[in-house]
C-alpha cells in the first residue's frame, strides 16, 4: 500500500520531469494531467492483475514514449487545414451512426408512422365519403367530382406511404459522402428477411384481392367496392416494391445473395 | 518480430484512434487499452504517440473533447468523433484498401 502511494508520486515526478522542457501553457497542462491519469490507470490495471508495484511502475514508464512527439504538437497552435476527402469515390463503408443521426432517425420513424396513419385514414374515409356524397355534395351532385375526390384520396394515401418508406433511405445511405447506417450490417439483413417474409403474404393478399374483385362486383353490384379493392391491391404492390427497392439500395450485394436463395 | 514500432505505424495512428471512437466516446486509458487488445498486443502504442494523435485530431476538427465524470467522480477528458472525422475515416479506409492493393501487387509474390 505504502509503495502504491510512493509510486503515484513517482509517476507524478516522472511526468513533471518529462514536461519540464516543454512550453508551459494551458494545452500542455491539460495534456500533462490527462497523461498522468492515464498512466495511473495503467499502473492500477497492472497491479490489479498481479504485477508487482515496482514492476508495474517500470512498465508504465517504459510505455511513456518520447517527449519529442508531444513537443511537435504543442508547438503548432495554428489550426490544421482539414484534409479533403475524395468525395468522388466515397468508401462503401458501414460506420456506426452518431447519436445525432440515431435521434434524427427516431424522429423520422415517428413522422413516417404519422404519414402512414393519415394514409390509412384516407383509404377508409374515401369510400365513406363516396357513399355519403348524396348528403355532402347534394348541391354539386357531380359524379365525376366524387370519383375525382375518391381517386385523389387513394392516390394521396399511396404517395404518403411511399414517401414514408423511401425517406428512410437517408439514414441508410451508403452512396453519399456521409455514410451512416443506423442498423449494424447483421441487423439489416435480418430486417430484410423479415420484410421478405411479410412481403410474400402481402403480395398473395393483393393478388387475391384482384381475383375476388370481379366476384364482389357480381355479388354486390357495387362499382365502388370493386374500385376500392383494386385500388388497395395496387397500393399494396406499389408500397412493397418501394420498400424492396430501398432494401436493395441499402444492402447492395447482400441483397443479391439473399435473392439467390 | 511480433510487435510494430511507432515508425511503421506513423501514418495510421489517426485511423486507429478514430476507428476506436467510431464505436463510441472514450477516454485516454480506455482507448489505449482498446488498441492494445484489438491488436492482440502487437501494437503497444506509446502514451506520447497516443496523446499527440489526440491533439492532432482535435486540431483538425476530427474529434472533440469534453469533460466527463466517472462513478468515482474523477474528471476525465472524453473524446468524441465529429461528422468531419467520420468522413475522414471513411476516406482513409478507402485509401488503405488502395494502398494494400498497390503494394500487394509488388510484394505479394514474395509472401507464402
Amino acid at each position: 500500500m505504502e509503495n502504491t502511494v510512493k509510486n503515484n508520486e513517482r509517476i507524478r515526478a516522472f511526468i513533471d520531469n518529462m514536461f519540464a522542457s516543454l512550453p508551459q501553457n494551458e494545452q500542455s497542462a491539460r495534456m500533462k494531467e490527462d497523461m498522468y491519469c492515464s498512466m495511473l490507470d495503467r499502473y492500477n490495471g497492472l497491479t490489479e492483475s498481479g504485477a508487482g508495484e515496482d514492476e508495474a511502475f517500470g512498465k508504465v514508464v517504459a510505455e511513456f514514449g518520447s517527449v519529442e512527439d508531444i513537443r511537435a504538437e504543442l508547438g503548432s497552435n495554428a489550426p490544421q487545414p482539414v484534409e479533403t476527402v475524395n468525395a468522388a469515390a466515397p468508401a462503401k463503408l458501414t460506420l456506426p451512426a452518431s447519436k445525432e443521426t440515431k435521434r434524427a432517425y427516431e424522429k423520422y420513424e415517428i413522422y413516417a408512422a404519422v404519414l402512414i396513419v393519415v394514409a390509412v385514414v384516407l383509404f377508409i374515409v374515401a369510400p365513406l365519403g363516396y357513399e355519403s356524397y348524396d348528403t355532402l355534395f347534394i348541391n354539386w351532385s357531380l359524379p365525376q367530382l366524387t370519383n375525382l375526390v375518391f381517386g385523389s384520396a387513394i392516390a394521396v394515401g399511396v404517395m404518403l406511404c411511399v414517401k414514408a418508406v423511401t425517406g428512410r433511405e437517408k439514414f441508410f445511405d451508403t452512396t453519399r459522402e456521409t455514410e451512416y447506417n443506423v442498423l449494424p450490417a447483421s441487423e439489416r439483413v435480418e430486417s430484410y428477411r423479415k420484410f421478405a417474409g411479410v412481403r410474400s403474404w402481402l403480395m398473395g393478399l393483393a393478388v387475391g384481392m384482384f381475383v375476388i374483385s370481379p366476384f364482389v362486383n357480381e355479388l354486390t353490384g357495387s362499382d365502388l367496392l370493386l374500385g376500392l379493392i383494386i385500388a388497395v391491391g395496387v397500393a399494396i404492390l406499389i408500397i412493397l416494391s418501394a420498400v424492396r427497392r430501398s432494401y436493395r439500395d441499402v444492402l447492395g450485394k447482400e441483397f443479391d445473395e439473399e435473392e439467390k436463395d | 518480430m511480433e510487435e510494430l514500432s511507432s515508425d511503421v505505424m506513423r501514418g495510421y495512428n489517426d485511423v486507429i484512434v478514430l476507428s476506436v471512437l467510431a464505436d463510441g466516446d472514450s477516454y485516454g486509458y480506455e482507448i489505449s487499452r482498446c488498441i492494445n487488445e484489438r491488436s492482440g498486443g502487437r501494437y503497444p502504442i506509446k502514451e506520447t504517440t497516443l496523446y499527440s494523435t489526440f491533439s492532432r485530431l482535435e486540431r483538425s476538427g476530427f474529434i472533440s473533447a469534453y469533460v466527463g465524470s466517472e462513478t468515482f467522480g474523477k474528471q476525465r477528458t472524453y473524446y468524441t468523433m465529429t461528422d468531419t472525422g467520420r468522413r475522414y475515416l471513411a476516406g482513409k479506409c478507402e485509401e488503405w484498401q488502395l494502398a494494400k492493393d498497390v503494394i500487394g501487387s509488388f510484394i505479394d509474390r514474395f509472401i507464402q
